[in-house]
């Protein structure tokens, strides 16, 4: 299987779930995989611009996700649905695609396996 | 079929351990499988050997042995092992810790290892905690 | 065709809104309690069903043991678990 979608849907910073989640879909990016990586639920938090986790002595999260062009992850994905219940706004969102609910079904289904982090 | 499986949850404060051990020895049973089971997050803690089980609760550590000898291997992230205290002998040694608290049958690994597992099988199935 | 794992309320809020409808849904742990709410088809692991007091009958659903979940799994892929 070879076809991986990994999808964050915890918030960045109140646990490590997410980060750790990013690390394994670099860890699959380097592995040759072909890795897709999902936003939604509170996970879209996660690309919020102008983050500065060192504050909280934490590993900025929009650093990681820049950093993910660099292993070849190119499939970002983000859930409309969950940015628009959010009030957050697409376009304040960098190099992430929008997908509707029936898109997030058909990317799914497009997967030989999906990998989450749920709590 | 061969199977990945994934553990997200600590023992006692989800189900995840059980809803793992109940697949597992069923795939087993029907001749399938099991390539390895992937210690993920919170998951770790189902390796941590120093649990006591309450009486009248069922013991998963058990369960988690009989399975390795069984031949499955129990994978246990190890970054995500060490910042939650579960720890093997060489690991005790580098770190100068008091004990080590990796149970038996369990093996610390890297992240690539969940990943090259799930290359190599058929099915990648995750319990969440 | 994708099999969904449900292991919570909101996981199942979640799937729900994300599934094929004709992808089976299985319940598991604090999953069952969806049935309570919903009247959906779908399939529930039984004994957490039966711990939780939820009449599995008495709703759209049926009631599995993990050999019927490993044999969903052989037909289906991928298998996606829902928590949140």
């Amino acid at each position: 299987m070879n076809k991986l979608l990994f999808i964050v849907s915890t918030p960045p910073y109140g646990g490590k779930r997410g980060a750790a989640l990013l690390d394994a879909a670099m860890v699959a990016a380097a592995f040759d995989a072909k890795v897709s990586l999902m936003f939604r639920g509170d996970g879209v938090w996660s690309l919020l611009p102008d983050q500065s986790a060192a504050v909280i002595g934490q590993r900025s999260f929009s650093k990681m996700s820049n950093a993910l062009a660099d292993y070849e992850i190119d499939h970002l994905y983000v859930c409309l649905d969950s940015l628009l219940s959010r009030g957050v706004k697409h376009q304040d969102l960098v190099n992430v695609q929008g997908l509707n609910l029936t898109e997030q079904q058909q990317l799914i289904a497009d997967q030989d396996a999906v990998i989450g982090a749920a709590p | 079929m061969n199977f990945v499986l994934a553990v997200h949850g600590a023992p006692h404060s989800s189900n995840s351990g059980e809803h793992a051990l109940g697949f597992a020895t069923a795939a087993i049973a029907q001749g399938h499988t099991i390539e390895r089971i992937f210690f993920y997050h919170d998951g770790v803690l189902q390796g941590l050997s120093s649990q006591v089980a309450p009486q009248g609760e069922s013991d998963l550590s058990i369960r988690w042995t009989e399975l390795a000898e069984r031949g499955v291997e129990l994978a246990v992230c190890i970054a995500s092992a060490l910042k939650r205290g579960v720890i093997d002998s060489e690991e005790q040694a580098r770190y100068e810790k008091d004990a080590h608290t990796l149970a038996r049958g369990f093996e610390l690994v890297g992240l690539g290892q969940l990943i090259t597992a799930i290359q190599h099988a058929d099915r990648y199935v995750e319990f969440p905690g | 065709m994708t099999l969904h794992l449900v292991f919570s309320r909101q996981g199942y809020e979640s799937c729900v809104a994300r599934r094929h409808p004709k992808d089976p849904i299985i319940l598991f742990g604090d999953g069952a309690y969806a049935l309570l709410e919903n009247d959906i088809k779908c399939l529930v692991l039984g004994e957490d069903a039966i711990a939780r007091g939820i009449a599995v009958d008495a709703h759209h659903a049926t009631s599995i043991d993990y050999a019927e979940v490993v044999k969903l799994t052989l037909n289906h892929a991928p298998v996606v678990s829902w928590a949140d």
